[in-house]
């Protein structure tokens, strides 16, 4: 019985590994959250840390090649996606979930118009709803700020500017209806006076249609603006899930701490800033215990050899750290 | 696996060299290594075949050409010929098309066009017709050979290194590099080639194989070396006429230059892996 | 130091796609004058189509200016003299955005660094050497990795090898394009701090190009701000918050995401797309989107002019100070 409650996705242990020459890269290492109707989540990593992998593993279009593990579970309205066929998951892909990549240039196809593209999703999907799929189109159009929809739908997208191919993209995942929109870095290639019109364009999307969104970003400036929830991702590991204003008024992990400090903020200007020491792991280099141990300002011995869990306190508050916080909750 | 992968490619890369070695050695002392004089004609032996066929003697291993000669001496002296013509050509036109390529490629604009223009009047010309008048005028020594190969062949190493100095141009190291005030040679030398090294290694290494058509089709015309002198190529075409009752005459030169070109693949291959500092972890 | 007259650059377009047989031009940089002050270091901000860019690589002399005057130490040099680029050499240094792009992948970490010095030939092979040594301390990292290639090295750890670099030959002035920008958060703050050291410690004038102004304004003491190939505004850092600011620096302020879930802006984001540099018409650039436009900006554009000390703005509404 699904209420108001019960969230739309629910993911559990989820796993992704790759075999390379170099050894195993456990790119997505047991991570769990959950998402409502209508939240908006941010997960916040850096290069490296596994969150584009993660945002493939949840729509399941992991590479296959040197792919060694995939498990976990993802609980999508009720089923499982990690038990669906390949034919079933491709009735999902693109109606149900829907993605929107990082750079507008290449998620287009060059030799098709923007009509064409945008229509194909219905070709693929045909939804029962939809009886006109060329008026949703114009629509949508509409609705993401085109000037001119009739005629940037005849244009091709080099006669585009990435602003404008952004919204078509956005269109594209929206032309179904789907419940989720996963967005990979999707301001990150566009200007920023661009970037603030499509932020406010993934809010109101929210609040019209009502979809869920996942925004994956390393801009912390971002999930302020525009999330309610927060994953930190650190080397493959949820390391702190949480709402955003805890996670921005109280962060619990080391790491999540670390990155607001190291974070230059306009109006605040310091005299050095409060860098993080030595760099991101290697994802093929990882010991057994806590993979932030080496650059964290309080690890104990025991944090480099003890393996860590993740822990859930509270409906959003999950936890990562061998180290006892300040609520006294600890994994010792 | 691992294991296992690693083994065999260190035995391709034994064999390679093994097989390269020996031809190598033919090259430069085939002449005394070979059994017979491959121009002695035995008109008695004519068209015998290999030893292990009924008909056949260990006294020609590989069988004889219609003319009564020698297959494997043949193939023993011939690779001096063909080995000296690709080796030679494949350098010479690669010296000059990666000159070229890469001084069209950086400085553009005026230099730029008159290098690809004259790229554009040399691909115009046809080879054969090229080759005819060359060597005809010229007289048909293996030097000539040689040379109407390399000026035919460089336009390809040209164009190729062009795009790719025009790509690197405009890389940031590259940049960096004039701004520290690098003279132009330093440049080319040490930022571009050593990035474009890769497709010209690829690129010759087809070559080699190419070439030494090349000069069989030569050889059949009458424009390269002069029969009774062996080339693979010319060897090749001479059996053609008998292969429906002798395959021998044809093929062994044919199988000659396929190993010898796979082999000079292989070598290509190992030594991009050997040059490239990615590859090694 | 450095001064900057009426700098131009334009490039020939044809033709905007099928059918158009028109040429345009691209008003990368259009009319541009400004000074760096010895030791300083002035930040440049501006979106795509600023024109950034072009004029930092017109001030290292890699491209050639299509008209206006650059002048170093009072003398003015231009890139299509050999003997205006050899006053340059040791004395102007370059540090680029991608550190993946910025090191050749088939050289040693040490040949590297140690290139602007041989080219200079001013010091002996042991000589360069050693310093080569002393300047991977200098920006944090061990002598180690010397003999290693780019690749073996993480993003953050290349892009100090550039800046070893370029601080080798001990220039006056050195240009960064986006030094940070492709760096990951957790490590763009440690070379941000190196940045810092370093330009206190040498007094080497930086220009600072970005288009991140919250980082542009922890390192800058001066700050142009670039729209379209116009400069819209130069003020001191110091004073970014308490003067009336140009509508375009006002409306990037206002679109920087905050990390602060309690101010959340998205509302009152500035409309509109960047547009081209190639329709430039008499007015105001900024015009299509300014929220306080006049009739006035859409006729004339409106000139450079210092309407307090040290703050200069490019705006109609404001001449009247």
């Amino acid at each position: 019985m699904k209420t108001a409650m019960t969230p739309l996705l629910s993911v559990s242990n989820l796993q992704t590994h790759f075999k390379t020459p170099h050894g195993i890269v456990q790119a997505v290492n047991d991570v769990s959250f959950q998402l409502k109707k209508g939240e908006i989540l941010g997960i916040v990593g850096e290069s490296g840390s596994g969150k584009s992998v993660l945002a493939q593993s949840l729509m399941r279009v992991v590479p296959e090649t040197n792919l060694c593990k995939a498990s976990g579970e993802i609980n999508f309205n009720g089923i499982d996606l990690m038990n669906l066929t390949p034919n079933q998951m491709r009735e999902i892909r693109g109606a149900s979930i829907s993605m929107v990549t990082q750079n507008p240039s290449t998620s287009l196809n060059p030799v098709f118009t923007v009509q064409e593209q945008l229509l194909e999703t219905l070709k693929f999907h045909p939804q029962d709803q939809i009886k006109n799929p060329r008026k949703r189109m114009l629509q949508l159009m509409t609705e993401v700020q085109l000037p001119n929809p009739e005629l940037v739908a005849k244009r091709y997208p080099f006669q585009l500017s990435g602003g404008m191919k952004q919204r078509i993209a956005i269109a594209m995942a929206l032309m179904c209806e789907p419940k989720l929109l996963i967005a990979d870095e999707p301001t990150t290639a566009l200007d920023v006076t661009i970037q603030a019109q499509l932020l406010e364009l993934i809010k109101s999307i929210r609040n019209t249609h009502g979809t869920s969104i996942i925004v994956i970003t390393h801009d912390l400036g971002v999930v302020a603006q525009l999330c309610d929830t927060v994953g930190v991702i650190y080397a493959g590991q949820l390391v702190e899930y949480n709402t955003v204003e805890e996670i921005f008024q109280n962060p619990r992990h080391p790491y999540t701490k670390a990155l607001l400090d190291s974070n230059p903020v306009f109006g605040n200007k310091q005299s050095s800033l409060k860098a993080m020491k030595g760099q991101p792991p290697q994802l093929t280099k990882l010991g057994a215990g806590c993979s932030f141990a080496d650059r964290c300002e309080q690890a104990l011995p025991l944090c480099h050899h003890t393996p860590t869990d993740l822990i859930r306190l509270g409906e959003f508050y999950y936890h990562r750290c061998s180290v006892p916080t300040l609520d006294g909750v600890a994994n010792l | 696996m691992t294991l296992k992968n690693l083994n065999l490619t260190q035995l391709k890369i034994q064999i390679t060299w093994f097989v390269l070695m020996t031809f190598v050695t033919l090259g430069l002392f085939g002449t005394w290594l070979a059994p017979y004089d491959p121009t002695h004609q035995d008109l008695s032996q004519s068209l015998a075949p290999p030893f292990w066929h009924s008909g056949g003697s260990p006294a020609h291993l590989l069988g004889t050409a219609p003319l009564g000669q020698d297959i494997l001496s043949g193939i023993m002296v011939g690779a001096q010929v063909s080995l000296l013509v690709s080796l030679c050509a494949v350098a010479l036109s690669g010296l000059v098309g990666v000159v070229i390529g890469l001084i069209a490629g950086y400085l553009g604009g005026r230099v730029d066009t008159v290098c690809m223009r004259l790229a554009d009047i040399q691909l115009s010309i046809p080879f054969i017709l090229l080759a005819i008048v060359m060597i005809g005028a010229m007289g048909p020594k293996l030097s000539n050979v040689i040379f109407v190969i390399a000026v035919t062949n460089w336009v390809t190493y040209a164009k190729v290194v062009r795009t790719e100095t025009m790509r690197l141009r405009e890389r940031d190291f590259v940049k960096s590099a004039r701004v520290s005030a690098t003279p132009i040679g330093l440049i080319l030398f040490k930022h571009i080639l050593p990035n474009v090294i890769n497709s010209i290694i690829v690129i010759a290494t087809l070559d080699i194989g190419k070439v030494i058509i090349f000069e069989s089709g030569l050889s059949f015309l009458g424009l390269s070396v002069q029969p009774p002198t062996p080339s693979w190529g010319a060897m090749l075409a001479d059996g053609r006429k008998y292969i429906s009752i002798a395959y021998w005459p044809s093929m062994f030169p044919g199988i000659a230059i396929f190993v010898v070109v796979l082999s000079v693949n292989f070598l290509g291959n190992f030594l991009r892996t050997q040059w490239d500092p990615q590859s090694k972890k | 130091m450095i001064e900057v007259k009426s700098l131009k650059k334009q490039y020939p377009i044809s033709g905007h796609g099928w059918g158009d047989k028109n040429s345009y031009v691209v008003h990368a940089v259009d009319d541009v004058s400004f000074v760096i002050e010895e030791g300083e270091a002035l930040g440049m901000v501006g979106e795509s189509g600023s024109g950034k860019s072009t004029i930092g690589q017109m001030l290292l002399m890699q491209t050639q200016p299509t008209s206006g005057e650059i002048y170093f130490d009072g003398i003015p040099i231009s890139s299509s003299k050999k003997q205006d680029s050899k006053l340059l050499v040791g004395k102007v240094q370059s540090v680029f955005q991608d550190p993946f792009d910025s090191l050749n992948p088939r050289m040693k970490v040490r040949d590297i660094i140690a290139e602007p010095m041989s080219n200079l030939k001013s010091w002996s092979k042991h000589e360069v050497d050693s310093r080569v040594e002393k300047l991977m301390t200098q920006v944090g990292l061990s002598t180690e990795h010397l003999n290693k290639y780019p690749h073996q090295m993480s993003g953050g750890q290349r892009q100090r090898i550039g800046i070893a670099r370029a601080i080798s030959v001990n220039p006056r002035f050195i240009v960064l394009d986006e030094p940070v920008s492709a760096l990951d958060v957790s490590v763009q703050a440690q070379v941000v701090n190196l940045l810092l050291d370093i330009q206190k410690e040498n007094k080497t004038t930086f220009l600072f190009i970005s288009h991140n102004l919250a980082i542009v304004e922890h390192v800058c003491s001066r700050i142009i701000i670039l729209y379209l190939g116009k400069i819209v505004e130069i003020i001191e850092t110091a004073k970014l918050h308490q003067s009336q600011l140009h509508p375009y620096t006002q409306a990037l302020i206002q679109s920087i995401p905050v990390p602060d879930p309690t101010r959340v802006k998205i509302g009152n984001t500035l409309k509109g797309e960047i547009g081209s540099g190639t329709s430039i018409s008499n007015g105001c650039r900024f015009s299509p989107r300014c929220p306080q436009v006049q009739a006035k900006c859409l006729e004339q554009t409106p000139q450079l002019i210092e309407i307090s000390p040290r703050h200069w703005m490019a705006c109609h509404q404001y001449h009247d100070f």
